[in-house]
């Protein structure tokens, strides 16, 4: 999982949590490189997953809470550092459309052979859109934050719900209705 | 909860950052290379 994930995590965290927390909680939280993380660099998701847990353990905020805020965090950093992924787009439906070919680049452009979530989106009505995030890692709150995120950016506002994907286990199906 | 910066910051976080540092330069050494070899076997 790229670096830029894991740095925005710390500085979120540091942001709620002040960097005497951080510290601790990095420091006790059994990583295997100590909690040194580079933009570039690529990590596994099971070291995400153990700052979040440290994070909830310490803050009483649940995992999947903590994992929602940050996919609002990671949108406004996307839009600061990323801001050509937003060009050209008009809403979050044609954004959330181009996250599969934008991310493939992102990833591979360092790391040829990550493994890669999918997202996988149709339209299946005027203003409802289904979104199929294909991932063996744990980060559907993570998804789902995001999606809000973005809608916020295009202003836009609409209920998101989570359904199962039958014969798909590690698939999640985002149904996406915007509010007229 | 205590969100206020400091001055000055702890030995450990001063650690990770000197280790990422480290980490991003051994990257773009090696990606540079690559990136040289590939450029000439193009030419």
């Amino acid at each position: 999982m790229k670096g830029t994930i894991f740095v925005e995590l710390i500085k979120m965290a540091e942001d709620a949590f002040g960097e005497t927390v951080v510290d601790d909680v990095l420091e006790n939280a059994d990583l295997e490189n100590g909690g040194s993380f580079t933009t570039v660099g690529n990590y596994p998701c099971s070291e995400l997953i153990k700052i979040v847990t440290a994070l909830s353990d310490h803050s009483g905020i649940s995992p999947a809470d903590l994992q929602r805020k940050f996919g609002h965090w990671i949108m406004d950093h996307f839009v600061e550092d990323y801001a050509e992924m937003f060009k050209g787009k008009n809403n979050s439906f044609e954004m959330l459309e181009a996250v599969d070919g934008e991310i493939h680049v992102e990833v591979k452009k360092l790391y040829p052979d990550a493994e890669l979530p999918v997202f996988k989106t149709d339209r299946v009505a005027d203003g409802h859109l289904e979104m199929i995030y294909s991932s063996p890692h744990p980060l559907v709150e993570f998804c789902h934050g995001m999606i809000e995120a973005c809608l916020g950016q295009f202003d836009e506002a609409a209920t998101i719900d989570q359904c199962p994907v039958s014969g798909n286990a590690s698939a999640t199906k985002f149904e996406i209705t915007l509010e007229q | 909860m205590d969100t206020k910066l400091s001055d000055q910051v702890s030995r450990k976080r001063y650690e990770r950052e000197q280790r990422a540092r480290i980490e991003a330069k051994s990257l773009l050494e090696a990606k540079s290379r690559e990136l040289f070899l590939v450029n000439q076997e193009l030419s």
